[in-house]
């Protein structure tokens, strides 16, 4: 399996660098300015696929910790780690280019609102979740409370994802939903674009960070520190 | 390790040329000038100028589409007239760039079109962050690199075993 | 373990218990109505007179009065039900148009007028440029009015 992460993963990183490169051009320079928001709707091309890619990773990490759960399979473990580590970059991302968008559109950094603070709960949970594999000494413990507090705290995804149209909030509904699009092609390009060139680079980091975090039980199993409590 | 550091610096350089085109592309395509730019150089050729809309500036003629309105910015006005579609977008104090030309005979901007919204520096202060998500990537394929490295020289390299 | 990772342990599930908690329970169960809107601010007791509120709702056409040389803007806000005058001073957003949502934060007097130093613009989901908002084409989305009362 490891081998075949390291076999492919080159694939993912190349397909997503390329997507990314080419959506980079279509988002800032060749898109035009929105109606209503002008030229700061380009920040829409990054901050869309930073949220949908934490979105995604969560996701992983939930149907990774179910599988770990039920087969017991340290190298699922070390999977959803990797994507619960991916997945605080991405999300803090997403806030990030998040707040930038909301200074000049909705005039402010930050606000209350049921979207917001749904979004800043899944990163409180996956930071919580890489502190707790941290803190537990033993492994299969460490991974077994790991993944139940991930599936406990996949209640917030579809409370994230659904804020919008639940609520009243500042944040702007669904733009894709059951009403149908609501973004004209030549914005909607960049977009897509952009969301995958995201989702195969995601894929490629994890394939990295899972390597990373197998080798390194691995060495540290195999110099005998953790030896007989690492299943390999 | 040698080709690891190869293709990182080709993808170094590659986003290094990005920034550069950009950059150029800014430069010549999208830098707005100030109006006390505008004043003091009389640019010849279309030019983009950015300003705010003086409070109560705005006169609309009624029988022309054009309209009246004065920009101020670095303590200098500016007399626009503007005429051209999208019209509604017109707000007193709100900072927008003119598209158009110097009118150098009469002493005033002529306008055809408008773009809002023109907050480059926050559309940049968004993008940056692909800066953090290249290094982040960088530092974890290199560990991976050395800790391959390391297992290779610890001779204990054998991740067929267990079938994972 | 030892005992430092412990008070490690036990220090960063009290921040992010507390995190989550401030958030879930403190903060957004009040904000679980993040605005009110004008129908009702309307029928609002004196209780709220004076209390720091947001008020979600669209800007009226041809409402909006800029006082000359000042920072000062009257407008009125309505849900398509109720219509609030609302006194506005600073710097709108650049998004802030009449015929547009907007959600102005401040309070209610007694006057019935909404006095407010904050707005912050609400815009719809949908993304078009300019040519095409010109040639008026409509995609389907949430109608802003909707979206206020629900």
């Amino acid at each position: 399996m490891i081998r075949k992460i390291r076999k492919y993963e080159g694939w993912f990183g190349a397909t997503g660098a390329v997507c990314i490169a080419v959506g980079l051009y279509f988002g800032l320079a060749a898109s035009p300015p929105d109606s209503y928001q002008g030229e700061v709707v380009r920040i829409m091309y990054v901050h869309v696929p930073f949220a949908s890619t934490s979105m995604t990773a969560y996701g992983v990490l939930t149907v990774a910790s179910l599988w770990y759960l039920w087969k017991r399979d340290p190298l699922i473990d070390n999977l959803a780690h990797a994507s619960a580590g991916i997945g605080v970059f991405f999300t803090s991302g997403a806030l990030y280019t998040g707040s930038i968008w909301g200074k000049p559109t909705w005039n402010t950094w930050w606000t209350w609102d049921a979207r917001l603070v749904s979004f800043t709960i899944l990163l409180l949970i996956l930071i919580g979740y890489l502190m707790l594999r941290t803190f537990i000494e033993d492994k299969e413990r460490e991974s077994r409370y790991a993944a139940i507090l991930a599936i406990v705290g996949a209640v917030d995804l579809p409370i994230v994802h659904f804020s919008v149209e639940w609520w009243r909030t500042l944040h702007q509904p669904l733009s894709i939903s059951q009403r149908g699009v609501a973004i004209a092609g030549v914005m909607l390009y960049p977009l897509i674009l952009m969301s995958v060139g995201f989702y195969l680079l995601f894929t490629y980091m994890v394939g990295v960070r899972t390597q990373m975090l197998y080798l390194k039980q691995l060495l540290e199993a195999k110099k005998g520190r953790l030896l007989g409590e690492v299943h390999l | 390790m040698k080709g690891f550091y190869l293709r990182w610096t080709g993808l170094l350089l590659v986003g290094i040329w990005i920034v550069a085109v950009g950059a150029q592309y800014y430069y010549r395509e999208v830098r707005p000038l100030t109006p006390e730019q505008v004043a003091r150089e009389h640019p010849a050729g279309s030019v983009r100028m950015i300003g705010m809309v003086e409070a109560g500036s705005m006169v609309k003629e009624a029988a022309s589409t054009q309209i009246q309105l004065s920009l101020i910015g670095n303590g200098q006005r500016i007399p626009v007239v503007y005429e051209g579609n999208d019209q509604d977008s017109l707000r007193d104090i709100k900072t927008l760039v003119v598209v158009g030309r110097w009118d150098n005979t009469r002493q005033r901007f002529m306008a055809q079109k408008i773009n809002l919204i023109p907050n480059y520096g926050f559309i940049t202060a968004a993008y940056l962050v692909m800066i953090p998500m290249a290094l982040f990537l960088f530092v974890m394929e290199r560990r991976v690199r050395l800790l391959y490295n390391e297992i290779k020289l610890s001779k204990i390299y054998e991740p067929e075993v267990g079938g994972l | 373990m030892s005992k430092g990772k412990k008070i490690g342990l036990v220090f960063s599930i009290l921040v992010i218990a507390g995190g989550l908690f401030y958030l879930g329970l403190g903060q957004f169960g009040k904000n679980l109505v993040y605005f009110f809107t004008p129908s009702e601010v309307i029928g609002f007791n004196q209780d709220y007179y004076g209390k720091k509120i947001r008020v979600g709702g669209m800007v009226v056409q041809g409402s909006m009065q800029v006082v000359p040389n000042t920072l000062k803007i009257s407008f009125r806000l309505t849900d398509g039900a109720a219509t609030i005058p609302v006194d506005f001073e600073g710097i709108p957003p650049d998004l802030f148009k009449e015929g547009k949502g907007a959600v102005v934060e401040g309070f209610w007097d007694t006057q019935k007028r909404f006095h407010s130093n904050l707005i912050m613009a609400k815009h719809s989901e949908d993304y078009m440029p300019i040519e095409m908002k010109q040639a008026g084409i409509q995609f389907p989305k949430k109608d802003l009015l909707k979206t206020l009362q629900q």
